[in-house]
């Protein structure tokens, strides 16, 4: 099938978040290698801004594709262009992994706006009434009054899952380009089941992870997990070597970091020295 | 006919980037550009039939006349690797890197940039959209007939759009004909040059404005009212007193300087070299300097020249008229109604009295009105 209102990955990458070294080194390197890496294993990367190619894809096929609030066109006709990215990967015309990412402001904090439904839900009367929030997450009170880029509705077929791990990787690398290179937003962050909590920081680049997020549906509470990242640390992680190459993880410390990590060492040794004497 | 479903897809999403609302051609233009009726260029669109192998061949004429080479080459990705698309015979291409570097591109720019970019056979991309919009390169085609074709895009590079000023200043005599497109968001706007000298300012222009992007709209979204709309009462009793007016320049700043909301309005002249601001109050659009400035000047050309049509259409005729104007900026935004008058100049040279109406533009200093 053909991936309705998508256009080639490449050709819907703008940069116009980017600052000028950023957008160069993301336009010379990041962008085409990344692109490289989905034709090298067979697949087309897409990517749309209309909401209805997730239904039209899921439409084909009910094991296709991904919802969550957020990625409902019936609920929030407002999305569009300037606050909506959806990557999708195609082998030969089939899509087979796709994804999203939102850009919400929030007025109050993020646990307010997860707790009133706000963030979810373009209309909160529109949230079923057995369906609510209860976020204990510290983070969340810290996020507040900014855009927030909500990442979500991740889905890889059962067949490159297994045949290739990388074609997650590969998705979650191109959504968070886009997000970072097009849109202007504060904080990324994601409500995740905990089984993905091991995939934060290799696979999302995330800064941290925290649970105390409990969805209830109908009374019955579901834990899930906040997965969060500022800017500054996505604008870091398209600067590292590592991310244009799906087949390598992220958040592997850095030279500067077991530097500190051992000035740190030697300082707390020489006032443990110190005291000693 | 293609016979090649992912062929006949990619074509759909080919023609779908180029034909539409804000797009490189209308739907109508590229029917008859190619000689079919616009419902056969849709369903081929749509993909709803497939479309036949001359029919492709003249698409590919139809866009290669307007300076896009790409059309075949993003159809049948396979061919354009193994046999890069040359450009029209006789005319020739250059691109000018972001440093500044010009090179000639034998095999078309769409070619060299995927050799830059070492991008794989099966990569799809508007390879040179993509170098000016990501890049910031320059692309220029030299064409046969004496039409030289310069391409960039808002954010191009300062030495980019400096090497190209310079080359023009050198080169540029054997051109009849020069256009600069500008790619802006996803519209190109195009503006010809009559004289050399003015081609280069606008290069040295784009040189400059550079590192003012918060000044430069990504989009713009403008409608046209009925004056007699206005929430002003002041301001249309204005529109009534000076709308067709005649009258010697010093004596209408004088007066404008009396009336209720002249801190919103500006009177621009117009003469050989285009609009020019003669007088801006401080509350209008953006609160920018203008004073004795050329609109084609301005640092945002696309706004710049929208807001010259839109005079030089009140001035053709000659009645007042409210436009409703949405800008958003890569870091802000603004919104305002302008109420264009109609006047008659000393010496008979149209000018024109504007006045914003209504003005949103938070964080640039607050709304008025």
């Amino acid at each position: 099938m053909i991936v309705p209102g998508a256009v080639p990955y490449l050709d819907a990458l703008t940069g116009d978040a980017l600052g000028r070294a950023d957008r160069q080194a993301v336009g010379l390197d990041t962008a085409p290698r990344l692109v490289n890496a989905a034709c090298e294993a067979g697949l087309v990367p897409w990517v749309s801004h209309d909401l209805g190619t997730l239904a039209a894809i899921k439409a084909e096929d009910p094991d296709r594709a991904s919802f969550y609030q957020l990625s409902r066109a019936a609920l929030h006709p407002e999305a569009g262009r300037h606050d909506t990215a959806i990557v999708v990967l195609t082998d030969g015309g089939r899509p087979v992994a796709s994804g999203s990412v939102r850009i919400r402001w929030i007025d109050g904090t993020l646990r307010e706006a997860l707790e009133s439904r706000t963030l979810l839900y373009a209309d909160p009367r529109q949230a079923p009434d057995g369906e609510a929030v209860i976020c204990r997450a510290a983070k969340a009170t810290e996020i507040r009054s900014c855009d927030v880029a909500v990442a979500g509705g991740l889905w890889v077929s059962r067949q490159h899952t297994t045949a290739d791990s990388r074609v997650n990787r590969l998705l979650v690398r191109l959504l968070t380009l886009i997000a970072t290179a097009n849109y202007r937003w504060s904080w990324c962050i994601s409500v995740s089941h905990p089984p993905l909590m091991r995939r934060a920081f290799p696979v999302y680049g995330a800064d941290g992870v925290e649970a105390g997020v409990i969805v209830t549906v109908d009374g019955v509470p579901i834990e899930t997990v906040l997965i969060h990242a500022s800017r500054m640390r996505f604008l870091e992680n398209l600067r590292l070597p590592a991310f244009a190459d799906p087949g390598a993880d992220l958040g592997q410390p850095a030279p500067a970091d077991v530097q500190r990590a051992a000035a740190t060492r030697h300082a707390l040794a020489g006032m443990a020295m110190e005291g000693t004497a | 006919m293609i016979a090649s479903a992912s062929a006949r897809q990619r074509l759909a999403a080919a023609l779908d980037r180029r034909i539409g609302p804000g797009k490189s051609v209308s739907q109508k233009v590229a029917a008859a550009g190619v000689g079919r009726s616009a419902d056969t260029i849709g369903r081929w669109m749509r993909d709803e039939v497939a479309a036949p192998v001359d029919g492709i061949a003249e698409l590919d004429r139809f866009f290669a006349a307007r300076g896009d080479f790409d059309l075949l080459a993003e159809v049948f990705p396979e061919m354009a690797a193994r046999r890069p698309a040359a450009v029209p015979a006789g005319d020739r291409a250059f691109v000018i890197s972001d440093d500044g570097h010009m090179v000639t591109a034998p095999h078309g720019p769409a070619q060299h940039v995927r050799e830059v970019l070492r991008l794989h056979p099966a990569a799809q991309v508007d390879a040179p959209v993509y170098a000016l919009r990501m890049l910031g390169w320059v692309e220029l085609t030299a064409r046969t007939d004496g039409r030289l074709i310069i391409r960039k895009a808002v954010g191009v590079s300062p030495e980019a759009a400096r090497r190209a000023a310079a080359w023009l200043a050198e080169q540029g005599r054997a051109w009849l004909d020069i256009e600069i497109r500008t790619l802006q968001g996803e519209a190109w706007a195009a503006r010809r040059y009559d004289t050399l000298r003015a081609a280069v300012a606008a290069l040295e222009a784009a040189a400059a404005n550079v590192d003012l992007a918060d000044q430069i709209s990504t989009s713009i979204r403008a409608a046209r009212l009925n004056p007699d709309t206005m929430a002003d009462p002041a301001q249309v009793a204005l529109r009534r007193a000076w709308c067709g007016r005649a009258a010697p320049l010093d004596s209408m700043l004088a007066e404008l300087r009396t009336l209720p909301g002249h801190e919103r309005a500006s009177l621009l002249r117009r003469d050989d070299d285009g609009w020019t601001v003669v007088s801006a109050g401080p509350g209008t659009c953006l609160r920018r300097d203008l004073d004795g400035r050329r609109l084609a000047d301005m640092r945002d050309q696309v706004y710049g020249d929208m807001v010259a049509a839109q005079l030089d259409a009140v001035m053709a005729e000659g009645q007042p008229a409210l436009h409703d104007l949405a800008i958003r900026t890569r870091f802000d935004g603004g919104a305002y109604r302008r109420l264009a008058l109609p006047l008659a100049g000393p010496g008979g040279l149209p000018f024109v009295l504007s006045l914003a109406d209504i003005y949103q533009a938070p964080r640039a200093g607050g709304a008025i009105g």
